[in-house]
């Protein structure tokens, strides 16, 4: 089994889709998935159509994974199943605080998944939190959108930062184009001054395109309902660098 | 999953929304089949709980919850054409030799459904199948929708479905409407003990013969499948030896008439039978010799195959003859007026007490022929046996229903053993001097010679080792176990 961790400490860019495409690419190359939305805000669970428990489960969250299967929902596509995130998801932190050796609870919790999935996907919020920092001791990989514009530039910074503060393996941080805009003199100035201060980059580039914006209308991945489109084309490549390095 | 059955004429989908509110239904697909359902003339997959079913070039074998397909683009009628494969050997167990043809044709509409609610989220996958009014309604939830069912299971209940725990093999054999042939080369004779032995010989050969009628469509028709012409001859044998057992029954011109009629109807078959059983082993015959020794053959083989083809254009011929419908009409009707005749001693004797006395005085012989074997009894003493062994299985076959049937099935089972080997000494004596008179009736090229007698070698040598096992099989037959089996079946106080 490998984690796969969407993170970013920024918002809105494109961590969502990310991870809602990648997890859709998984299950059809057969593995099963699990895509967990960490977010509360809950867009991956909206991309899927679902809807959040009533009934509040984030102090039982870090309890087992079997609290876990007993929570998951399957998607309308094969392989792939869904934790979908609620409201109270925003009190992870409250809870891990409680919790001895918190920062290695989430990767004993995947731990107990192993023989139901090969591939758990995560959606996490954007901050630097006790479950961020959960996530990237439980990841394999984590894949961080970064919008080449200075705003989103200094967050991934930071993050290496904390990576090496915090002796976190800083091979695990992916990033990637997101969102861009090549004709924008900003975003081409950006992507060259980010590409030679961080060596890692992935070769995948996701441009901005209203296709991916589409997901949230459709409610569904892009393989969904737009498979022979450019937006398809680039998750795709992006797909087959992550499957290259989990 | 669950599922459900309905008879109604309405489209399922059009009535659901009727009966589900919230809910809707996304067509995922929507196809119709022509299927054929294939077995052999004895339904013998039906019967062992498997199901052929053919979708064009695409078969599939159904039994229970599984369901193993795979695609042979060429017409076959036997297994054998099929290649080697796990689906090819389960076939081969229940159909053996025989020819594999349509025996059901009917129309599936096969729909996939997505159940969705009003985000349009699918909480649950659903097949519908159809033919013509049945529907088999099958659900399956999404993980973590498992409540939807209930709420499914009451509409359906609504419209008019009923829960149905069936299997996918199930569900099929409902679908096709096919009811399996009651068949049967051992018929089920409903006697009863009360029945005097004339009774029990009408009734037992009147059934034997329409066994035997069963099959001459069949033997006309479909002669490659040899099978017809097989349990065709073994209804006859059973007639003959029922007669030679039951002699008493008949007045004494009757006996011979009719004894000689059967062997006649069967005499006419001999030289068929033999050349099906030659060919059908054909694949033994070659393993028996080493490479360099099979150049004949073919050439005997290729022989073997025009005499066949001679052989069942005059069966043919033979079996739709006025002739042929004379002999079968007057043994059918001296067996349906059996009672009419003159009543004797022992026809009037009650059918169980008489069988019993026979099947007590043919262990006894048995036991004693067999104890007496050494290596230097003559081969005739051993055919013998053989022969008292097949009568004494004929008459335990026959009579069956008067016996205990866990330990009639046990005695039959060591009686099995003993005769195999028997049986298999016997064919290997046949087979030698049938190839020794197939030799000498041909110009005798030295590489047919070579192989047709080195074929004899090997089959007398087989012989010999078969020749070997009796005294040991026949020891292993007689031995404590049988003798108290028998004590209990047999004997004059058994409580019937």
């Amino acid at each position: 089994m490998k984690i796969l961790a969407c993170y970013s400490f920024k918002g809105g860019v494109g961590k969502t889709s990310t991870a809602v495409n990648m997890a859709w690419f998984s299950a059809n190359a057969g593995y099963r998935t699990l895509l967990v939305d960490l977010d509360p805000q809950g867009s991956s669970t909206y991309c899927f159509r679902m809807k959040s428990r009533k009934k509040e489960w984030d102090k039982r969250f870090f309890r087992s994974a079997k609290t876990w299967l007993q929570n998951i929902k399957g998607s309308d596509y094969d392989n792939l199943d869904v934790v979908p995130a609620q409201l109270s998801f925003r009190s992870f932190d409250i809870r891990l605080n409680d919790i001895k050796k918190s920062q290695l609870r989430l990767k004993k919790l995947i731990a107990g998944l192993e023989s139901h999935y090969d591939r758990v996907i995560l959606d996490c919020p954007p901050s630097i939190s006790l479950l961020s920092e959960s996530v990237f001791n439980a990841a394999d990989m984590i894949l961080v959108p970064i919008i080449p514009n200075p705003l989103s530039e200094q967050p991934l910074y930071q993050l290496y930062q904390f990576f090496q503060e915090n002796k976190i393996s800083k091979k695990k941080i992916y990033p990637f184009f997101s969102m861009v805009q090549a004709q924008k003199k900003v975003h081409k100035e950006g992507m060259q001054r980010i590409q030679e201060n961080v060596p890692k980059m992935l070769n995948g580039v996701i441009p901005m395109m209203s296709d991916v914006e589409k997901m949230s209308e459709y409610r569904a991945p892009i393989g969904d309902f737009a498979s022979k489109k450019p937006a398809f084309k680039h998750y795709k490549g992006l797909w087959s660098e992550v499957q290259k390095h989990l | 999953m669950s599922q459900w059955i309905i008879s109604t004429q309405h489209s399922f989908y059009s009535q659901f929304p009727n009966f589900v509110k919230k809910w809707h239904l996304k067509v995922q697909s929507d196809d119709v089949a022509g299927l054929l359902l294939l077995d052999d003339f004895d339904n013998s997959l039906a019967r062992s709980g498997r199901l052929l079913v053919q979708n064009r070039n695409t078969y599939s074998l159904y039994h229970r919850d599984s369901v193993v397909s795979f695609t042979h683009r060429t017409q076959w009628q036997f297994v054998d054409n099929l290649p080697d494969s796990d689906v090819k050997k389960t076939l081969k167990k229940s159909v053996g030799v025989r020819m594999v043809s349509e025996v059901c044709r009917f129309t599936v509409h096969e729909a996939h459904y997505s159940l969705c609610n009003t985000d349009q989220k699918t909480l649950a996958k659903i097949q519908v199948l159809r033919t013509g009014d049945t529907r088999v309604i099958s659900a399956t939830p999404i993980k973590g929708y498992e409540k939807v069912i209930k709420k499914l299971s009451q509409a359906l209940a609504e419209m008019g479905a009923t829960e149905y725990t069936a299997n996918p093999t199930e569900v099929m054999l409902t679908l096709s409407g096919f009811i399996p042939s009651e068949y049967s080369l051992k018929p089920k004779f409903n006697l009863s003990s009360d029945m005097t032995t004339r009774q029990a010989v009408a009734k037992i050969g009147l059934l034997m013969l329409q066994t035997a009628r069963v099959n001459e469509p069949g033997i006309i028709h479909t002669i490659e499948d040899t099978e017809f012409l097989h349990d065709y001859r073994v209804c006859l044998r059973k007639v003959r030896s029922l007669v030679n057992l039951l002699k008493d029954s008949f007045v004494v011109e009757d006996y011979q008439e009719i004894k000689q009629r059967l062997s006649g109807l069967a005499s006419n078959t001999n030289r068929l039978r033999d050349l099906d059983v030659y060919l059908l082993k054909k694949d033994s015959y070659y393993d028996r010799l080493p490479e360099p020794l099979r150049g004949g053959l073919p050439v005997m083989f290729a022989d073997f195959t025009r005499q066949q083809s001679r052989c069942r254009r005059e069966l043919k011929k033979w079996f739709v003859s006025e002739e042929y419908a004379q002999e079968m009409d007057w043994l059918i009707q001296r067996f349906e007026s059996l009672q009419a005749l003159p009543e004797t001693e022992i026809a009037t004797q009650s059918i169980d007490r008489w069988v019993l006395k026979k099947a007590r005085k043919n262990f006894k012989k048995i036991g004693h022929m067999g104890t007496l074997i050494t290596p230097d009894t003559p081969d005739e003493d051993v055919h013998e046996l053989r022969i008292l062994c097949k009568k004494f299985r004929y008459l335990l076959d026959m009579f069956s229903v008067l016996f205990d049937q866990d330990k009639l099935a046990q005695f039959t089972k060591r009686l099995r053993r003993l005769q195999n080997t028997l049986g298999k000494f016997n064919d290997y004596s046949v087979q030698q001097a049938a190839l020794i008179h197939y030799l000498e009736s041909k110009d005798r090229s030295s590489e047919l010679a070579t192989s047709v007698g080195a074929l004899v070698m090997m089959l007398s040598q087989a012989q010999l080792a078969e020749r070997q096992k009796v005294e040991i099989r026949f020891a292993e037959f007689y031995d404590a176990e049988t003798q108290s089996l028998a004590l209990d079946l047999f004997s004059k106080d058994r409580v019937l």
